[in-house]
């Protein structure tokens, strides 16, 4: 198990380099010269300068590649340039509300996509099978941000039952933060719940035909059991694979649908960002992003090993 | 001795076509299946309101000369007016134009792209392909969306700068699968016997794999076209799409969040085109994937 760790650690280190790069490379494409472009059009030439040497722009590319990994090593993720807060308590304020959406994106995701996906694979042509079929078909025509937007309209503006905008911390006030959270995790998690039903679907099905379930049902276990216990466990790896997959999804749906329900959060700071050319903040958040998507990937990979001993020894 | 194999008939020109030619076989196969004829005719009528739009609206989408402010719809505005006195109409059907124009173009672009980069890894191969594949590998990290928002940060916010992101974002997977398809022919007999036959490297590719390689990277095609549907009308609900006043799907469904009280139009018809558009292009991902291999089962 320990050398299995290692290398699939190991085969995480080139994606890491590369895809940093990438992200180094987003404040060094810009066409022109970044420190004209971020010091903006009537600053004096003077200030650029001084700008150039604070971006350390006139340092050599791979000089400055090598002091941006450090300085991030360090935790150090740069000051943004318009207001010159260091990024880390800027991320410290928007990181944790956006995963807080993504957590309970996933939570409904789940408690939505499997019961489907299992009692659709156990009876197959069944009205859940086809209510499994037209829910499928409804999240494909229906983007994210639409959803929110419906889901908006008629629950917060119509009926009132839910806040149309705003949130309050999990740590602070568990019960009043899931009545902010229903409605964007909703949104969110339902196009997640309707991939993860259709693989619980075919796993499920394909297992209920093989001799092991004949055998477990012929010791007379409980059908709810034999279900559980024997076929679903085949389902785990497509489903952990989903679930580590559509992290990246699920970030950029989240910074979506902080904008329709008017969230705080990583969506607000990155858009904000954009529009007012502070590359410092989108940069750092990229490459924060990028570091989670890894991690959640290998911790996968650790977790395939652990469901199944034949991926172990391959 | 009379011949040992019967000469193959066919009652017409058409079934000669439809069960010798690829072509023709798996178009007749797409129209016969109701989710593929569904799915072509809504995208057609689409496509064709887009392109025929000025002739089929009579207001101009960025004029404001209608009588009032949220007219309810009615013959005059069909699908009502915005708070600038705008027909929504006419913003609805040229915001299609801009999602329809924009999915194609970025994604013929992007796919092109793509297809070059892992036909050219997948028949090359060695060193050359592992390198290759590592730095596509690094790009499927990034997931869609925020690759978009990387590109547009770079190049700024303009309809333009969308369609790059999009065409840049869409190159990874279809370098994957079509290195894949290009391994899978590689290797096989008709290749060699070109190669005996003295055929060049590029005479190879483009005339002899490609023909076989093409068919499933169809499917991607249309999936993509989708999501870049989904990318475009995201980044514009945003604002770092189009332009004030030039209308887009995304941009008018994030103008009708603020008056959802005052205009349950204003919501309702751009979502209903969005949404149309997004099930013809998925319905018609379905139907060619069984057009092409009628043996294989649906997608899961």
């Amino acid at each position: 198990m320990i050398s299995y760790v290692a290398g699939r650690l190991l085969q995480s280190v080139p994606v890491l380099v590369l895809a940093s790069m990438a992200v180094f490379s987003v404040l060094r494409l810009i066409p022109g010269d970044p420190a004209d472009i971020i010091a903006g059009e009537d600053a004096s030439p003077a200030e650029v300068e001084a700008l150039r040497e604070q971006l350390g722009l006139s340092d050599p590319i791979p000089v400055q590649y090598v002091k941006w990994i450090g300085d991030l090593a360090r935790g150090d993720l740069g000051v943004s340039l318009r207001t010159g807060v260091p990024v880390t308590e800027l991320l410290e304020l928007s990181l944790p509300p956006t995963l807080e959406l993504a957590a309970a994106s996933y939570a409904i995701a789940l408690l939505l996509g499997i019961p489907l996906g299992t009692i659709a694979g156990v009876k197959p042509r069944s009205i859940w099978d086809w209510a499994l079929s037209l829910f499928t078909i409804a999240t494909l025509g229906v983007p994210t941000f639409l959803l929110g937007v419906l889901l908006l309209w008629v629950f917060a503006v119509n009926l009132g039952w839910f806040p149309a905008s705003g949130r309050v911390s999990f740590l602070h006030d568990p019960i009043d933060s899931m009545r902010y959270l229903a409605l964007p995790a909703f949104a969110l998690g339902t196009g997640l719940a309707a991939v993860l039903a259709r693989y619980t679907r075919t796993t499920v099905q394909a297992a209920m035909g093989q001799d092991y379930i004949r055998t477990a049902r012929a010791k007379g276990l409980k059908s709810h059991q034999v279900i559980i216990r024997h076929a679903l466990r085949n389902s785990l790896i497509p489903i952990v694979t989903i679930v580590a997959l559509q992290l990246g999804n699920i970030m950029a749906g989240a910074v979506v649908i902080e904008r329709v329900f008017t969230r705080p959060g990583l969506g607000r700071l990155v858009v904000d960002a954009i529009l007012n050319r502070d590359y410092i903040i989108v940069q750092s958040t990229l490459i924060i992003l990028v570091f989670l998507f890894v991690t959640v990937n290998l911790a996968a990979d650790v977790a395939y090993g652990l469901l199944d001993p034949r991926v172990r020894r391959s | 001795m009379s011949a040992a194999y019967p000469e193959l008939t066919y009652a017409s020109r058409r079934e000669r076509l439809v069960r010798e030619s690829m072509f023709w076989g798996s178009l007749d196969r797409l129209l016969r299946n109701p989710q593929g004829f569904v799915g072509l005719l809504v995208l057609g009528l689409l496509i064709g309101s887009a392109i025929f739009a000025p002739l089929l609206t009579w207001h101009d989408p960025n004029v404001q000369d209608a009588s009032g402010r949220f007219l309810s719809p009615r013959w005059e505005h069909p699908f009502g007016t915005d708070e600038l006195r705008r027909d929504l109409y006419a913003r609805t059907l040229y915001g299609l134009r801009v999602s329809l124009a924009l999915s194609l173009t970025s994604v013929s672009v992007g796919a092109t792209l793509g297809i070059m980069f892992g036909f050219f890894s997948g028949y090359v191969g060695g060193w050359i392909d592992a390198v290759m594949m590592r730095l596509i590998d690094a790009l499927l990290a990034f997931p869609g969306l925020l690759s978009a928002l990387a590109i547009v940060t770079i190049l700024g916010p303009s309809i333009r700068n969308v369609a790059i992101a999009i065409a840049f974002f869409s190159v990874p997977s279809f370098a994957r699968l079509s290195r894949a398809q290009m391994l899978g022919e590689r290797n096989k007999d008709y290749v060699a016997s070109a190669e005996a036959l003295g055929a060049g490297a590029l005479r190879i590719v483009f005339r002899h794999i490609a023909p076989n390689a093409i068919a499933p990277l169809l499917t991607q095609v249309a999936l993509f076209m989708a999501s870049a549907v989904i990318v475009s009308a995201s980044l514009s609900f945003l604002g770092l799409g189009e332009r004030a006043p030039d209308p887009s799907l995304g941009g008018l469904i994030n103008t009708a969040k603020s008056n959802l009280q005052k205009a349950w139009w204003y919501p309702t018809f751009p979502g209903l085109a969005l949404a149309l558009l997004l099930l013809s292009l998925n319905l018609l991902a379905d139907a060619i994937n069984d057009a092409i291999n009628p043996f294989a089962r649906r997608r899961a």
